[in-house]
This record gives C-alpha cells, structure tokens and sequence, in this order.
C-alpha cells in the first residue's frame, strides 16, 4: 500500500536543513561536498525506518523544528539526544515511530550533543542540485529551495508499506579524544607547537559552523610558515591560521586553501566531532594510517 | 608513458587523513607544474575506478578521495604508481575562451589604486591584461572561481589589506601574479579592475561552470553598451555562447 506523508514546517528552529551524504563529484569544480555533518547517526536514522544510507534526512542543529504531520509514515531519531513530541506524547530516540492522520511534531533543545537527525521513510520528494538534496552553501535559495527548513515550506515522503519497528541501542558518548593523522604541513610546526597540539584541552568557539569549527586560543610559540600554495582541503582537514588559531574544516567546506594543514581527524572519529557544540572542550591524539583503519572498521554501524 | 620521474617530477604521495591521498609534484605555480596535475587528474578520471570517490586538483597537487571501505592508502598508491599516463593521448585539449570584461571606472572599482600601486597607466592595464592569456590553474575559494595566471610583472600588485565585505558578480579582480572573476557577490581581497557580462556560475540550464582548470583564457574589452547588451541577452538566454570559444 502507498503511503504519502506530507510535512508543513510551523517552526524551522536554529538551523535545520535537508542533508544526503553530499555531492562529492563537483569538488574540482570548488563546489563544497556537503551532506549530513554525522553521517553515521544520519545512517542509522535511515537504516530505523528502512530507507537506503544516502537517503535525505533532516539534521536538526541544537534546537529543532515544529513540523505539522499529515498522511501515514513512519520516522526516526538519530544523533544529539533531544526533547520531541508526538501530539505533545514524548517519542523515542533510535526507534521506529509510526505515525498517522493529523500530528504535530514538535522539538525542544538538543542534550549533550550537537545533531540530531530525523529520517522519514519513503522517497523525498524535493529538488536536488548536482546530485545532492543537501542544502548548497552558495545560493541555497535559488539551488536548493526546499533544503533549509523556513515557515510554511512543505514537501511531501512517499513510501511503500510498513516496516517492523527497529531499534538501536545507543551508548552513551565517549568523551575520550579526537584521533587525528598527521597531515602535509605537520612537520612546519616547531616542538612547542606540536606539544601543545597534542596536550592541550581546547575550546570550540562559538564561531563555529557546517563549514569549520574554530578553537579557542592559539597555539604555544607558533611561527607562521607564510602562505602556502593553494591546495586541497577536505572535511576533518585541521588547519593553523597566520595568528596560530586552529580551524577543524566541515561538511560545508571550501574545496581548497592556503594555511598549513597539521592533522586531519581521521573518519572513524568525524561524527563525534560534528556532535560538538560551541563551549564543547576537546583534545586531540595522534594515530597512524593503519590505528585509524581499524579504528573506522570498528565504528561500523 | 609509464609514471615517471621524469614525466610528473618530483611527484610526492601522502596520506591526507584516512580517506584520502594527497599528490604533490614540484611545489611551484608554473604552467609545466599545473599541466602535470591535469594530466594525472584526467587519467585518474578517465579510469573511472570504484573507489575513487572525489578529486581536487590545483596548482602543484592534486587530493584524491577514496572509499575506505574498498580501498586503502597503499593500494591507491601502488596503482597510481603504475598508472599509464598519456600525457598526449587522454588529456583533454585545452579549451580556449574570449571573455568580454568592461574595464570602466564604474566596474573596475580599484583600476585607480592598481594604477598608483603599478605606476601604470589605466589604459596600459587594461592594455597588459588583455594581451596575455592566461591559464586557468585550479578552481575553488566559490563554486566555479578560477584562479588564473601567471598575471605579466608588471600588473602584480598585492591583496588589499582590508578585504571588502562584497564583490558583485563578475568582478574581475588581480592578487599577486593572478586573475580571476567572482562567481558570485562574497567577501574578498582582489583588487577590482572591470567587470563581466557572462555568468561564471550558471543556475540553470547548461554547465553551472563557465571554467574549468586547464582553460586557456583571453580577456576582450568591451565598452559599457556592448556589456549590458550581452547582460540582456544572457538574461534572455539567446546570448550566443559559441562566440566565447576559439579555435
């Protein structure tokens, strides 16, 4: 049987939008690749409600939306804990929810972490742009109207059938470190810096965004290497600025740039670092090419 | 041709992270340098393998993504190692592009400052930069922002000390030995000396990308009727866009 669930955004909240897994074939062309900031908890939102990995979601960031439900369908939360209800009936997090008629879903401030992410089951009917739903970081209007959640926008879901209501069962996040690879540039930072890199409990800023987060301070006796040549950057890439600030780069990213690239946080630990909020402290340690390996085939979801 | 030293130079693979291998030829912005990168970056693409999931190719170095689920570091590096490249054969003949820009005062909002700061004269500006043609090196900054170079010794000026809040669309900037055109309206420290009709990063219909890296570029200047004309028609999509191609 066809189901069609039709979703009104009453409320858009902080700063909700529509993310797949990014489009990743136009990063020559200086297009940043995008996509969900955790990519694992968008996948577990996904696999809940029986939806393909790359499906849409909605990543809700620090505090959600107010969505008018109607049609039947079913939906589910992954990521950042957060307060959600169904027609005011408080909904569980990692578990398939049905829903039917006339509802109202409504979110409250995120717990803990950063993200959280909604899948609906079915087939999202909204515009993608150079093979991605996810809301572009230029032009966001134009390109992909329907990606960043503003009052009164709607879309519709169309699924097929009901699937059997699945959990996961969540851990409680790990506060140990970010494992990080050296990167091109690591070997331009003298001893201190390094030291410091590597021991030293840092602060995400509240200048922070999809694109980068930037850390509070700046790094002990560091000394400018001087522009570099462009060249590329990718999510996790950890760049030092002139005054020896650290930018860790995001999902929304530019393609290329020009300070030194000291470490790139390796994947396995890309989505905690994405559920970090501003104000958020955190270390870093160092890992070889083949700990991060193991380190990312044992973060398999 | 087999990878070789001596084809690629000294050509450097790094892991970047641990989902991506970082390609570094001879740290230089040179046009033999940059040719090698497209060389590397059209063969890697042409062989069209699974694993590749992104590349990033710029001045001296190219990044190449890969699925860490497929592949790993030191399987990418052995088959780049071994990867044939027909630096005659698959490398795409460079394209060659007229691009109309209006060089008057009204478009060309530092043309005086770039003046005072080369000792030129604004016509002998407008002069140098239409004579050369340039190289689009790589793109990136915006979606669809080439850099261009080398610019001629002459025109080199730096970066404006206070980058302004908003460049309109188009703006043809200098910094240092390049050139480029703003995509889009954004923030930035390029010395403003004209403007084009043409939009660099198209919303609909064709490629959203007027260049690509490897383009050879020549500016043409253009009086301000001519530039509003080609506006007009652009906005009414019977801009012939042929024209802009040589051959």
């Amino acid at each position: 049987m066809k189901h069609n669930l039709q979703i009104q955004v009453l409320k858009p909240g902080l700063h909700t939008t529509i993310q797949d897994q990014g489009r990743w074939g136009h990063m020559a062309y200086g297009v940043p690749r995008s996509g969900a900031m955790s990519v694992l908890d968008a996948v577990k939102a996904n696999w809940l409600v029986g939806n393909p990995p790359n499906a849409p979601v909605l990543e809700i960031t620090l505090m959600g939306p107010t969505l008018a439900l109607e049609g039947g369908g079913q939906i589910a939360l992954a990521g950042a804990p957060i307060k959600a209800t169904l027609d005011q009936q408080p909904i569980s997090h990692l578990q398939t929810v049905n829903v039917l008629g006339q509802q109202t879903l409504k979110f409250g401030r995120t717990k803990d972490q950063c993200r959280t992410y909604l899948a609906i089951r079915g087939d999202w009917k909204v515009a993608s742009w150079l093979d991605s739903v996810s809301a572009a970081v230029t032009k966001p209007q134009l390109l992909t109207p329907q990606s960043i959640l503003t009052k009164g926008l709607l879309w519709v879901v169309e699924s097929q059938g009901q699937l059997e209501i699945r959990q996961i069962h969540g851990e409680p996040p790990k506060n140990q470190k970010i494992r990080v690879m050296p990167g091109p540039e690591y070997s331009r930072l003298n001893v201190q810096s390094i030291t410091d890199f590597l021991t030293r409990e840092f602060i995400v800023s509240a200048q922070s965004n999809r694109m980068g987060y930037r850390l509070d301070g700046t790094l002990n006796n560091f000394t400018p290497a001087g522009e570099l040549i462009s060249s590329g950057i990718v999510p996790g890439t950890i760049q030092v600025t002139n005054r020896g600030q650290l930018i860790v780069l995001m999902a929304d990213a530019q393609t290329t740039g020009g300070y030194p690239r000291i470490a790139n946080v390796i994947a396995a630990d890309l989505p905690r670092m994405a559920q970090l909020r501003p104000g958020d402290p955190l270390q870093f340690s160092l890992v070889s090419l083949s700990e991060a390996q193991r380190a990312l085939s044992r973060s398999k979801f | 041709m087999i990878l070789k030293e001596k084809v690629l130079g000294n050509m450097e693979l790094l892991p970047f992270g641990d989902q991506a291998l970082l390609v570094n030829f001879e740290q230089r912005i040179q046009v033999e340098v940059n040719q090698k990168v497209m060389a590397m970056y059209q063969a890697v693409k042409a062989a069209d393998r699974a694993e590749v999931t992104f590349l990033i190719p710029a001045y001296c170095s190219l990044v190449i993504g890969y699925n860490p689920e497929i592949s790993d570091f030191q399987h990418l590096r052995s088959w780049l190692k071994e990867l044939k490249i027909e630096m005659e054969g698959s490398v795409e003949p460079e394209r060659k592009l007229k691009i109309p820009v209006c060089y008057h005062l009204s478009y060309g909002l530092d043309l005086k400052e770039v003046a005072k700061l080369t000792g030129l004269k604004v016509e002998s500006i407008i002069d140098l930069h239409t004579s050369h043609t340039f190289r689009v090196f790589m793109l990136g900054f915006l979606p669809g922002f080439a850099y261009m170079g080398p610019l001629p010794e002459k025109l080199q000026c730096a970066r404006m000390s206070t980058p302004r809040k908003k460049v309109p669309p188009g703006s043809v900037g200098l910094a240092g030995n390049q050139t480029g055109i703003y995509p889009d309206e954004a923030p930035g420290g390029w010395r403003i000396i004209g403007k084009s009709p043409l939009p660099i990063f198209r919303t609909q219909g064709q490629e959203p990308f007027l260049f690509q890296a490897g383009d050879l570029v020549r500016f043409e200047a253009i009086e301000d009727a001519r530039f509003q004309e080609i506006q007009v028609q652009c906005a009414e999509g019977i801009f012939d866009w042929e024209s802009i191609y040589e051959t």
